[in-house]
C-alpha cells in the first residue's frame, strides 16, 4: 500500500498513544485509582459495545467477508443470528446471572459455575476446556494481526506475524495497554465509521445494492441464492439452523463474554445495553458480510478470499482514511488478541493452578502461570499460523461450537431451571464438547447435513435434562442456591415495582441483615 | 428487491425485522426495570 | 457500669427522613422507619504499584470486606466518623481476620489485572484498618421491608420470609 496510507497509520498509533501518555502524566497514581474503581460499575454503551466486540474483531473483518467473497448472499445467514445474539443474552442471562454472580461472590465465569453447580469437577472441566478453545481464538486473531499488518506495510507475512505477536504479549505483560484502553470510545467509532465508509464506497463503485445484484447474477446465479455457491447447501436446514444458532444462542454458551455480565450496575443496565447492543448490530454485523459479496465484483482476482474487505478499503478508500480505519482494525484486533491472553492466563492461573495444584500459591507464582500460559499459546499459535494458517472462520466456527454446545445449558439452566445440578452440568459439558467436536473431526456436517453446533446444543441440552432428573436424589440442588435462584429471579420476595431500584451490590448484605432482623423476632 | 430472489431478500430483511420485535417484546417485558432510574438521573 | 462501645461509621448522606422520601416518592405509598442496622466492614489499605508505559507506577485503593458473608470489594475513599451504638441493632462480625485479609488480596490483585489488562505483580501491601460500620436504614412500607443504603441511597427488599 502507498507511503500515505503508512503515514496515516503511524500517524494514528502516535496520537492513541499521545493521549494515553498525556493522561498517564497529568493523572498519575490518582487516576489509575480512578481507572480502577470507575470499571466496577459499567454502564449500558459500554456493556453492549465490549459484548459485541470483545471477541469478534478477527472474524469479523477476515471471517465475515470472505465466507461473504466465497459462499455470496449464504453467508447472511450467519449474521441473521448475529444480528440478535447481544439482545438475547442480555434479556435471557443478563440480570440474573448478574445478581447470582453478586450473591454468590464469583470473580470468574468458571468460579461462578462451580459455585452454583458445586463440584470441583465442574472447575476443572469448565476451565481446562476454555483455556483450550480460547487458544483457538487467539490463534483467528494472531492470523488477522499478522495479515493486516503485511498487506498494510508491505513486509513479509512471518516477520509481519512475529511483529504482531510481539506487540500482543508486550501488551499484555508491560501494561502498556492501559494508554490505549482510554481511547476505547474512540477507537470503536473510528472502527464504526470505517466499515461503513467501506460499504458505501463499494456500492457506490458498483452503482448500488440493485446494480450489484445483477451483475452477480450475470457471474453465477446460485451466489444470490440463500443455499451457497452452486447451490451447495440446498435443503440442508441442519446447517442453516447450526449458522443461525452459532452466533446467536451461542454467546450465552461463551464464559469469556458472560463474563460481561457480572460487571454491570443495575437490572436497568442490562435493558439498556439490549437496545444499543440491536443498535449497534442492525449496523454493524452485515456489513463485513456485505463487503464480502459486493468484493466478489470489485476484487475478481483476488485469491486469498479472508483479505476481501483490507483489499476493498485499500482499493476504494482515499490512502489518508484506509490509514485511520486499518490502523483502527488492526487495534481492534490486538486488542481482542490481548483481553483473551489475559483471560486464558487467569483462569490457568486461578481456577486451575491456585485451585487445584497450588492452593497456597503466592501472587508472583500466579503470575509466572499466567505469563508462562500466554507465551506458550502465543508461540503455539505463532507456529500454526506460519505453516499451515487455517482460515479465521473455520477456527473461529470450530471453537465457538465447541464452547457453545458445551457450555450453553449450564448458563441457562444456572439461572432458569431449579432443577438443573451438578451432574446434569458436568455430563451436558461433557457430551456438548464432545458432540461438537466429533462432528466436525469425523466430518459428519456432510453425512448428516447437521452442523456441529446444532447436534451439540441439542444433545448437550437432553443431557442436561435428563441427568438432572435422575440424579435428583443423588446429587440435590442445596438449598442456599435455590434461594439465590429466588432472589436472582423476578418473581418472589421481589415485588415488580422495587425491582427498577434494586441495587445489585447490596444482595448479600439483604440476606444478612434479614436473617439478623428474623432470628432476632424470634428470641 | 433488489435484484434479489425473494427468499435472499427476506433473510436480508426478515432477520433484522425479527430482532426488532424480539427488542419491542423485551422492552416491553422489562418495562419497569428502570423505572425509577430516569428520575434519579434527573436528581444526580 | 455498661460500657458504651464506640464505633467508626462510614459517613453517610442519606438520613432516616431522604430514605423515607425517596421510597415514598417512588411507590406513593406511605413508609416507615422501623430501625437502622449498623453493618461491619474490614477495611484495608491495598498499597499496589502497576506497570504502565511511563514505568511503574503507585497507587492506593480501599478494599471492604463483608464482615458476616467475607465478599470484598474496592471502594471510593470516604469519611468516617465515631458514634456510640446504642439505639441501634449492630450486626457482629463472623468472619477472621485472616479470612477477610486473603478475601481482600485476591480481590485486590484479579481486580487490577483485570481493569489495567496486564500480567504483572502488583506488590499488593495490605494494611488493616480496622473494622468500619455502615448504617442501612430498615424501612417498612405495606407488607415489604426495604433495606436503604446510608452512603449511596441503593436499596434492596429484605426477604419476605425473614421479615
Amino acid at each position: 500500500m502507498s507511503g500515505t496510507v503508512i503515514l496515516f497509520l503511524v500517524l494514528y498509533y502516535v496520537i492513541v498513544l499521545g493521549i494515553g501518555y498525556w493522561a498517564l502524566r497529568r493523572g498519575g497514581g490518582e487516576d489509575l485509582e480512578g481507572f480502577l474503581l470507575g470499571g466496577r460499575q459499567v454502564g449500558p454503551i459500554a456493556t453492549a459495545l465490549t459484548l459485541q466486540s470483545t471477541s469478534m474483531s478477527g472474524y469479523m473483518f477476515l471471517g465475515a467477508g470472505g465466507l461473504g467473497f466465497s459462499q455470496g448472499y449464504w453467508a447472511l445467514w450467519y449474521a441473521a443470528g448475529d444480528i440478535g445474539g447481544g439482545l438475547l443474552n442480555l434479556s435471557v442471562i443478563g440480570r440474573r446471572m448478574r445478581k447470582m454472580s453478586q450473591m454468590m461472590a464469583s470473580l470468574t465465569s468458571i468460579e461462578y459455575l462451580e459455585k452454583r453447580y458445586p463440584s470441583p469437577a465442574i472447575r476443572l472441566v469448565a476451565g481446562s476446556l476454555t483455556v483450550f478453545l480460547l487458544g483457538f481464538y487467539v490463534l483467528a486473531q494472531l492470523i488477522a494481526g499478522g495479515k493486516g499488518m503485511a498487506l498494510v506495510t508491505g513486509i513479509p507475512y512471518p516477520l509481519a506475524l512475529a511483529i504482531a505477536v510481539g506487540i500482543i504479549l508486550a501488551y499484555t505483560f508491560m501494561g502498556g495497554y492501559l494508554a490505549v484502553a482510554y481511547t476505547d470510545f474512540f477507537q470503536s467509532l473510528v472502527m464504526l465509521v470505517g466499515v461503513m465508509w467501506i460499504v458505501i464506497a463499494a456500492l457506490s463503485e458498483l452503482g448500488g445494492l440493485t446494480a450489484a445484484n445483477t451483475a452477480i447474477r450475470e457471474l453465477d446465479p446460485t451466489l444470490l441464492s440463500v443455499w451457497g455457491k452452486g447451490l451447495g447447501f440446498e435443503g440442508q436446514w441442519g446447517v442453516v439452523a447450526g449458522a443461525v444458532l452459532i452466533f446467536s444462542i451461542g454467546y450465552m454458551g461463551w464464559p469469556h463474554v458472560v463474563t460481561r455480565h457480572m460487571a454491570m450496575s443495575r437490572p436497568a443496565t442490562a435493558r439498556r445495553a439490549g437496545l444499543w447492543a440491536t443498535a449497534w448490530s442492525l449496523l454493524f454485523v452485515p456489513a463485513p458480510y456485505l463487503v464480502g459479496i459486493l468484493a466478489i465484483l470489485i476484487l475478481p482476482g483476488l485469491d486469498d478470499p479472508e483479505m476481501a474487505i483490507f483489499q476493498v478499503a485499500g482499493q476504494l478508500l482515499p490512502a489518508a482514511v484506509t490509514g485511520l480505519v486499518m490502523a483502527a482494525i488492526m487495534a481492534a484486533i490486538m486488542s481482542t488478541a490481548d483481553s483473551l491472553l489475559l483471560q486464558t492466563g487467569s483462569i490457568a492461573s486461578r481456577d486451575i493452578y491456585e485451585r487445584f495444584i497450588n492452593p497456597d500459591a503466592s501472587e508472583r507464582q500466579m503470575v509466572w502461570v499466567s505469563r508462562g500460559l500466554v507465551v506458550a499459546v502465543a508461540l503455539i499459535g505463532y507456529v500454526v499460523a506460519l505453516v499451515e494458517p487455517p482460515t479465521v472462520f473455520s477456527i473461529v466456527i470450530f471453537a465457538t461450537s465447541v464452547l457453545g454446545s458445551a457450555f450453553l445449558p449450564a448458563y441457562v439452566c444456572a439461572v432458569w431451571w431449579r432443577k438443573a445440578n451438578t451432574a446434569g452440568a458436568l455430563a451436558s459439558m461433557i457430551v456438548g464438547a464432545t458432540i461438537a467436536f466429533a462432528w466436525e473431526y469425523a466430518g459428519l456436517v456432510a453425512t448428516t447435513q447437521l452442523h456441529p453446533m446444532f447436534s451439540g446444543v441439542v444433545c448437550s441440552t437432553i443431557t442436561m435434562i435428563v441427568v438432572s432428573l435422575a440424579t435428583q436424589k443423588l446429587s440435590p440442588v442445596p438449598p442456599h442456591i435455590l434461594d439465590a435462584m429466588d432472589v436472582a429471579s423476578r418473581v418472589g420476595p421481589i415485588p415488580d415495582r422495587y425491582l427498577a431500584a434494586t441495587e445489585f451490590e447490596l444482595a448479600n448484605e439483604a440476606a444478612a441483615v434479614g436473617r439478623a432482623l428474623g432470628e432476632g423476632r424470634d428470641e | 428487491m433488489f435484484g434479489l430472489p425473494v427468499e435472499t431478500a427476506l433473510l436480508l430483511f426478515g432477520f433484522p425485522l425479527f430482532w426488532i420485535l424480539y427488542l419491542g417484546v423485551f422492552m416491553y417485558v422489562s418495562r419497569n426495570w428502570d423505572r425509577d432510574a430516569a428520575a434519579e438521573d434527573d436528581a444526580s | 457500669m455498661n460500657k458504651v462501645k464506640m464505633l467508626t461509621l462510614i459517613r453517610g448522606e442519606i438520613d432516616a427522613r431522604a430514605a423515607l422520601y425517596k421510597l415514598e416518592g417512588m411507590t406513593h405509598q406511605i413508609a416507615v422507619v422501623e430501625r437502622s442496622v449498623l453493618y461491619p466492614y474490614s477495611r484495608f489499605t491495598a498499597r499496589c504499584d502497576v506497570p504502565t508505559m511511563i514505568g511503574r507506577k503507585s497507587m492506593t485503593v480501599n478494599c471492604l470486606v463483608d464482615g458476616i458473608n467475607g465478599h470484598a470489594a474496592t471502594a471510593d475513599d470516604f469519611a468516617t466518623d465515631t458514634i456510640d451504638s446504642l439505639n441501634e441493632t449492630c450486626l457482629q462480625a463472623a468472619i477472621s481476620d485472616e479470612d477477610a485479609k486473603r478475601a481482600a488480596r485476591r480481590t485486590v490483585t484479579h481486580r487490577l489485572g483485570k481493569q489495567l489488562r496486564v500480567i504483572a505483580p502488583f506488590n499488593v501491601q495490605l494494611e488493616s484498618a480496622g473494622t468500619v460500620y455502615r448504617r442501612f436504614w430498615i424501612v417498612r412500607i405495606g407488607d415489604q421491608r426495604i433495606m436503604t443504603d446510608s452512603v449511596t441511597g441503593g436499596m434492596h427488599p429484605l426477604n419476605a420470609t425473614a421479615a
